[in-house]
């Protein structure tokens, strides 16, 4: 077992004794019949990018968008047993960094078996995303805004110089978690420490020998206030065969989200270091935060919502002084509607984002997107 | 839905108070330090790293590289050496390289042949504030050549002695590259300073002294400027007026009247260069001082589209450089004062048509636009894999002036008004009938146009057994016996519009089609199946895979977009049990001079049968494992790393096995740049994978002019020894730290093991040339020595040969291990011929390690060769053994076995440098059923005194017979600039080039040759060498290996378009003797012996290395 490997499963070591301190119950293992159930949701939408005269590449190509077109399959069985299968039919299979060559495919999205010995400890394995950005954790029915921040996604294509996200992309592993959480008092602990191979989804096999692992801990106070935090390491190889180069990550991420009376308030901050050991360039720093204000309310059947946003992301905060102009900045107001449609759970956001570059590569790119989420 | 504009004015009026209003700037360009190495292009010619200046805007991407020794195939530092354009459809580079296909090689400018040694390059303004971004490489004089040092800085007057470069110097350079926002195309400005207290004259005043002591005349004489551009091969040169065909167009300047002061060249307004996906052209701003326009009287005739204030002369192509002079200096210079050159240099998207698009509006013409679709002739459907060439009419004639390439069909472009034609051109398809066409300023002329069908013939190789395996296949036609014996460029093909070249069989064209055969297409089966596209017609189809495999034929006939199939069975019929078949000298992409991708070049290799190859890319360490793997060849042949450290003046060593390097640019290769040999070979045996001590270290083509590690070092053909130096040699040898020690004592170093003593089909640089037995129609000397004589003159080589050079050092106790391999550059120079059989033991290459190999090659039990298998013994010894305590004769035994269309017609044992026995081989001999062998003894040589003495075998064997159409003859002959330089020298009345037709043939078929490593036979307990054979013995006809001397096919007489200059250079004139105070004589005691520099360092333009 790799020193990395092992190292990751132990930091859940002191909290298998909590676990099992835990007046909890224990799973009924007399039935042997799962329990299938499936769902998913489809999430469209529509954007609107403000066209730049410069670059015929920004603003050009927007109209309406499938976000996700997803069906999940739940397996559960009294013993534990557990089992999901999820698969995207909107994933950007994208060859363009700035033109529309891409397209839509679909693709597994999670795909794994656990098992809960108890209700606060569960062990999966198989394709999913490795807790780090609290944002991306999401639930996508609950998605306060119509796309995900700068922080996780980057900007995307057409949006402008299209930059990578700091969250994490599913991969292939196995990890440890606190499955409903270690209730002690009002206070829930949920961790989660796994390892995975760290290149991505949906890779046959792995980049190289090692596996990246990671951790993500949340403390929560009811549902009043959650407090997170994640890290993790990985060394990846890229290249073909004869030019493999070694390069490696180490993020770190914080976390805060406050709910109460129909208000929301979440904040991030993530970092993510890059060193180059082959090529030995300088060590690279990706940072990002943003910040949520929201506040919803009933209306009758519908839930009616106002959002605002800020988020930032500077994918060279160091390492390269002459890229400090990649730094962008983007704040997002956004109305957001909610209701049962013949009994299925549908949200509407409308948003506008207002995107602001470095000075010498500032462009006209702000935009308005819609998203319309079914789930069921 | 709430609208959309609702929405954005609701916003809007939040973001006022949230982040305020800003004006959009303009795009940007930007200069800057690269940090990161996914910030520079990639692409297969990409050199830059971090540390160097990136130049970028949302259309291009160059590289400036840093001071120092040039990654590139220049000397410094400071040269433009990636260009590309910003490739839409990639996001980003990795830490194995940026974004973006760079093809471009480098560019540097120069004042006559002086470089700048740049010591300086800094950003002047990074375009933030949203205007032009400029970095600056600033320095002194440079030498780009040691040999023509003294005379550039006599000529620039660049330093306070031109004898010494360290000297103090007199001007400064600097060359800013400037990149504006939305911009394909940069500015370079370069400028010249006299940083002197005096004033500057031009050309200086050592130099007009110097000239007119060597008789020739100042008068009128102003020193040039220009650009060396390394377009490199994956990028085909195009000119207006020449086309694809600057070769053909160079021949023709030179065979042009060019009075002096003028040079002869080809003249045109731009250069561009056609590519995968990304183009170059270069153009100049208009000058009064233009170098053309300032000679237009001399040019105007010579130059197809006229001459203007931005016309280049374009004297020379070789070796990958590109010479561009088209500026001539002022008469003089003040102290403090400086004069400018601007010039443009445009990157398109592929083709010359999209360089035309951004550089005829720079040159201020005035356009109108060609738009046109290609379909194919049979289907009508849209082509693709075609272009088309448009030509310019220029008097009676169409001269090519721009290429497309398709787009969905479709093609098109800017060009200047005129009458015009169209030719669709693809591979495996005939020329299209020329469509012709106006274009009017500012209006758009559609064309459509049809694609001729292209056939196809596939092929199937297997063996005995019905299995698929690698193989070559060739497609053979003949042509029409009434293009008898005429250039194959006017009637075969046509490269000036983009066709490829027909290699034809070289031999004399008679009634007979088999004297008419020419290569139409090959291709490659690494898995049993080959295609090739060819024009329709009949063919022989020859499958092959090297010297131990026979060929099979079959014949075909090929309709317009048909396909025929063959299958091919390939024999094994001679056995080589134990013995590999390696080649240690290969290039691919990754050389400036190549432009064979990894996968094209891994299929040849096994195609032709080689089992061990090692790469060896110009400063640049390539590994063909993995394709190897990726290619599922393993079974067939391995590979190590090797690389070939490339000087420009010192010669070429390669180094193998060598460890890959993922990280640096150049995967692990060493700069050259001042090293001394010792140095060099150091640097290479630090390299190794198995350790310094167990790395080869290998001379290449060591007698190839200046290209050679033995001629550079002026080593004596005959004594081995430095040719003693002339009196004025500091004029025109090189002299700086790589060759002169500080003791003043050349830096010549025989510290390397291995010598390439067969080089391709470096024929020429095999043995020492002899008078032949018949020499072809032409000028001749006016003493010539007995045939079989070597011809030479003061004591050395006029010729020499790198096998002879050998056989001398062996007398001398130097125990270099003799290789062949083929230097392979592209498809049609054959890997593996030569090829190094080594007696490893093993038959399967899986089984060969690095250790094994270079074993192997160290106990030298191995033979070079192209086809035949030779083999030696003595008293049962093998190769490459030392016997010891042997008094009594020796029985020798020889043996050669070969396949049937490799033709051996002799053997020739050599001991001790001197031919004592010869065998002739008979032609029907069946050498593959029936292997030669004969055995014999012989007595041990005698020293003067009577003694007998040590001695040590080789034995080598030659054909007499092409081997065509498996090994492709040497058809077009090696542009020389002593063609430049004799045409030059005709006005004055100094007649041509000394030894006329004495001289080796550069073009010839490709015969059967093979030579073993020696075997050494002691009287002692150790070897004694007996020295070197007397001058007499050596050039004795006694000696002559009876070198293959075809008839002469003087096929490129139509070169000669001029019926009094073809006259003149076929009459069997005799050469006047050449005063002695003449530029051109051949006196290493005179002060500038021009066309031996000029000879020496282009002697191979048309054979890279």
């Amino acid at each position: 077992m790799k020193l990395r490997t092992f190292a990751a499963l132990a930091l859940t070591i002191p909290l298998l004794p909590l676990a099992s301190a835990q007046a909890e119950e224990t799973p009924d293992t007399s039935a042997a019949a799962w329990n299938i159930a499936l769902h998913g949701l489809v999430r469209t939408g529509f954007d609107s990018v403000a066209d730049d005269e410069r670059y015929d590449f920004i603003g050009r190509y927007d109209g309406f968008a499938l976000r996700n077109a997803r069906l999940s399959v739940d397996a559960t069985n009294p013993a534990g047993f557990a089992a999901r299968l999820s698969i995207e039919g909107a994933t950007d299979i994208e060859s363009g960094g700035t033109t529309p060559a891409g397209t839509l495919d679909a693709r597994v999205r999670d795909g794994w078996l656990a098992y809960a010995p108890t209700k606060t400890l569960q062990i999966r394995a198989g394709q999913f995303r490795p807790g780090f950005l609290a944002e991306s954790n999401r639930d996508p029915e609950s998605y306060p805004f119509a796309t995900a921040s700068l922080v996780a996604t980057g900007v995307t294509l057409g949006a402008g110089f299209e930059t990578a996200g700091l969250a994490l992309d599913r991969g292939i592993g196995a990890e440890v978690n606190s499955g409903t959480g270690i209730v002690a008092g009002d206070l829930t602990v949920r961790v989660h420490a796994g390892a995975w191979n760290g290149n991505g989804a949906n890779q046959q096999l792995n980049d190289n020998p090692s596996v990246a692992f990671g951790s993500r801990i949340e403390i929560a106070y009811g549902e009043l206030v959650t407090l997170g935090a994640a890290g993790f390491k990985n060394a990846r190889t890229g290249g073909e065969l004869p030019d493999r180069y070694q390069e490696s990550d180490t993020g770190t991420a914080f976390d805060l989200q406050v709910a109460a009376a129909g208000f929301s308030l979440f904040a991030q901050a993530a970092q993510v270091a890059t060193s180059y050991e082959t090529v030995g360039s300088t060590d690279r720093l990706q940072a990002g935060w943003s910040a949520e204000a929201g506040y919803d309310r009933a209306v009758g059947a519908v839930t009616a919502g106002l959002g605002y946003r800020f988020a930032t992301l500077d994918p060279w905060a160091e390492g390269s002084d002459a890229r400090i102009h990649e730094h962008v900045t983007e704040q997002t107001i956004a109305l957001r509607l909610g209701a049962k449609l013949g009994g299925l759970p549908a949200k509407l956001v409308v948003e506008h984002t207002f995107a602001e570059e470095f000075e010498t590569r500032s462009l006209n790119n702000d935009r308005t997107q819609l998203t319309a989420v079914v789930l069921f | 839905m709430l609208r959309r504009t609702t929405i954005t004015a609701w916003a809007l009026g939040l973001s006022l108070a949230a982040s305020g209003c800003s004006d959009t700037p303009p795009s940007r360009s930007q200069a800057r330090t690269v940090t990161h190495r996914d910030e520079v292009p990639a692409g297969p010619r990409a050199l830059g790293d971090v540390g160097d200046l990136l130049l970028e805007n949302d259309k291009v991407r160059v590289i400036i590289q840093g001071p120092g020794d040039s990654r590139g195939f220049g000397v410094y530092g400071g040269s433009l050496i990636d260009a590309a354009r910003v490739d839409r459809n990639q996001r980003s580079g990795d830490s194995s390289g940026g974004f973006g296909k760079d093809q471009f090689g480098e560019l540097f400018p120069s004042f006559f042949l002086q470089a700048v040694a740049v010591d300086s390059v800094e950003v002047i303004s990074t375009g933030d504030d949203g205007g032009t971004a400029r970095v600056r490489a600033s320095g002194k004089a440079g030498d780009f050549l040691e040999l023509v040092g003294y005379l550039n800085r006599a000529i620039t007057g660049s330093n306070d002695q031109p004898g010494i470069a360290t000297s103090e110097p007199k001007i400064a350079y600097a060359t800013t590259y400037e990149l504006e926002p939305g911009a394909n195309w940069l500015r370079l400005i370069f400028r010249v300073e006299n940083i002197s207290p005096e004033p500057l004259v031009f050309p200086g005043s050592a130099a007009s002294s110097l000239l007119s002591v060597i008789g020739l005349p100042t008068d009128g004489f102003t020193v040039p400027l220009g650009d060396v551009a390394l377009f490199g091969a994956t990028s085909s040169l195009f000119v207006p007026g020449a086309g694809f065909d600057l070769r053909a167009a160079l021949d023709r300047s030179y065979d042009a009247a060019i009075d002096w002061p003028a040079f002869p060249g080809v003249v045109a307004d731009w250069v561009a260069s056609s590519g995968d996906g990304v183009s170059y052209g270069m153009m100049v701003a208009p000058s009064t001082d233009n170098f053309v326009i300032a000679k237009q009287a001399t040019y105007a005739p010579v130059a197809p589209f006229g001459v203007t204030e931005q016309s280049m002369l374009i004297p020379f192509v070789t070796g990958g450089f590109t010479g561009l002079f088209h500026r001539q200096a002022p008469a003089s210079l003040p102290a403090g004062g400086s004069f400018e050159v601007t010039k443009y240099f445009v990157i398109g998207d592929g083709d010359v048509g999209s360089v035309l698009d951004t550089l005829l509006p720079l040159q201020g013409i005035a356009t109108g636009e060609v738009r046109g679709t290609v379909r194919e002739a049979l289907t009508a459907a849209s082509s693709e894999e075609v272009k088309v060439t448009v030509r310019k009419r220029a008097g009676d004639r169409f001269l090519p002036y721009a290429s497309y390439k398709l787009n969905d069909g479709n093609f098109g472009g800017k060009l200047p008004a005129g009458d015009y034609d169209a030719i669709v051109v693809g591979e495996g398809r005939p020329l299209s009938t020329p469509a012709p066409f106006s274009v009017v300023v500012g209006k758009p002329t559609a064309l459509d146009l049809t694609a001729p069908a292209a056939g196809r013939i596939t092929v199937r190789i297997v063996d005995e057994a019905g299995q698929p395996m690698p193989g070559k296949a060739t497609a053979v036609s003949n042509y029409a016996v009434e293009q008898s014996n005429r250039d194959p460029r006017t009637f075969l093909y046509d490269r000036a519009v983009g066709e490829s070249e027909r290699t034809t069989d070289l031999v004399v064209d008679t009634e007979d089609p088999l004297t008419r055969r020419y290569i139409e297409n090959i291709g490659w089966a690494q898995d049993g199946q080959a295609v090739m596209l060819v024009r329709p017609g009949d063919y022989t189809v020859v499958g092959s895979r090297g010297p131990e495999f026979g060929i099979a034929e079959a014949t075909v006939r090929v309709e317009p977009g048909a396909t025929a199939s063959v299958t091919l069975k390939l024999s094994r019929l001679v056995a080589t049990q134990g013995w590999i078949g390696a080649d240690m000298h290969i290039h691919s992409i990754h050389s400036i001079d190549a432009a064979i991708p990894i996968e094209d070049r891994v299929r040849s290799l096994a195609a032709e049968g080689v089992e061990i190859a090692v790469s060896t890319d110009h400063n640049f360490i390539t590994d063909l494992g993995p394709t190897i793997d990726q290619l599922a060849l393993r079974p067939w042949m391995t590979s190590f790393v090797g690389l070939e450290l490339t000087s420009l003046e010192s010669g070429h060593f390669n180094g193998y096995p060598l460890a890959y390097k993922t990280g640096p640019v150049g995967k692990g290769a060493v700069g050259w740049s001042k090293r001394t040999p010792d140095e060099l070979f150091t640097a290479l045996r630090e390299l190794g994978s198995e350790g310094s001590g167990n790395t080869i270290v290998q001379v290449n083509h060591a007698r190839d002019s200046i290209l050679g590690y033995f001629s550079q070092y002026n080593r004596n053909a005959f004594t081995t020894l430095e040719n003693r130096p002339g009196v004025f040699d500091r004029f025109t040898s090189p002299t700086g730290p790589a060759f002169i020690g500080k003791d003043n004592k050349t830096t010549y170093s025989d510290n390397f093991e291995a010598l390439e003593i067969v080089n391709g089909k470096l024929f020429n640089e095999i043995h020492h040339f002899r008078t032949p037995s018949q020499l072809p129609e032409g000028p001749q000397p006016a003493d010539i020595p007995l045939a079989g004589t070597i011809v030479a003159e003061d004591n050395d080589a006029a010729f020499p040969g790198v096998v002879d050079d050998w056989f001398q050092l062996l007398n001398l106790g130097k125990r270099y291990i003799g290789v062949g391999t083929s230097d392979t550059h592209s498809g049609d120079d054959e890997a593996g011929y030569f090829r190094t059989m080594i007696h490893a033991g093993k038959d399967d290459p899986r089984d060969i390690t690095a250790m094994d190999f270079v074993n192997g090659l160290r106990s030298r039990d191995a033979f070079a060769t192209n086809g035949p298998m030779l083999t030696m013994t003595v008293n049962g010894a093998p190769l490459g053994t030392t016997l010891t305590g042997i008094t009594a004769p020796v029985e020798v035994t020889l043996r050669v076995a070969a396949v049937p269309w490799v033709k051996v017609a002799r053997i020739n044992l050599v001991r001790n440098g001197e031919i004592v026995r010869r065998f002739e081989i008979p032609a029907d001999r069946d050498l593959a059923g029936n292997p030669w062998t004969e055995t014999f003894t012989l007595e041990p040589p005698l020293a003067a005194d009577g003694q007998p003495k040590d001695s040590w075998f080789v034995a080598e064997a030659i054909g007499d017979t092409s081997m065509f159409p498996v090994v492709r003859p040497l058809g077009i002959p090696p542009l020389l600039i002593t063609d430049a330089v004799a045409s030059l020298a005709a006005p004055l009345g100094l007649g041509t080039d000394e030894y006329g037709v004495l001289q080796p043939p550069l073009s010839f078929p490709v015969t059967a040759y093979a030579i073993t490593n020696p075997i050494w036979v002691a009287r002692g307990t150790e070897f004694a060498p007996p020295g070197t054979v007397p001058l007499a013995r050596q050039k004795s006809p006694d000696n002559d290996p009876r070198w293959p001397n075809p008839p002469a096919v003087e096929r490129w007489a139509d070169r000669w378009a001029d019926p009094a200059t073809k006259q003149k250079n076929l009459r069997p004139t005799p050469i006047v003797s050449l005063p002695m105070q003449s530029l051109f004589a051949r006196d290493p005691d005179h002060p500038a012996d021009i066309r031996r520099i000029f000879a020496a360092f282009a002697g191979h333009a048309g054979h890279e290395h």
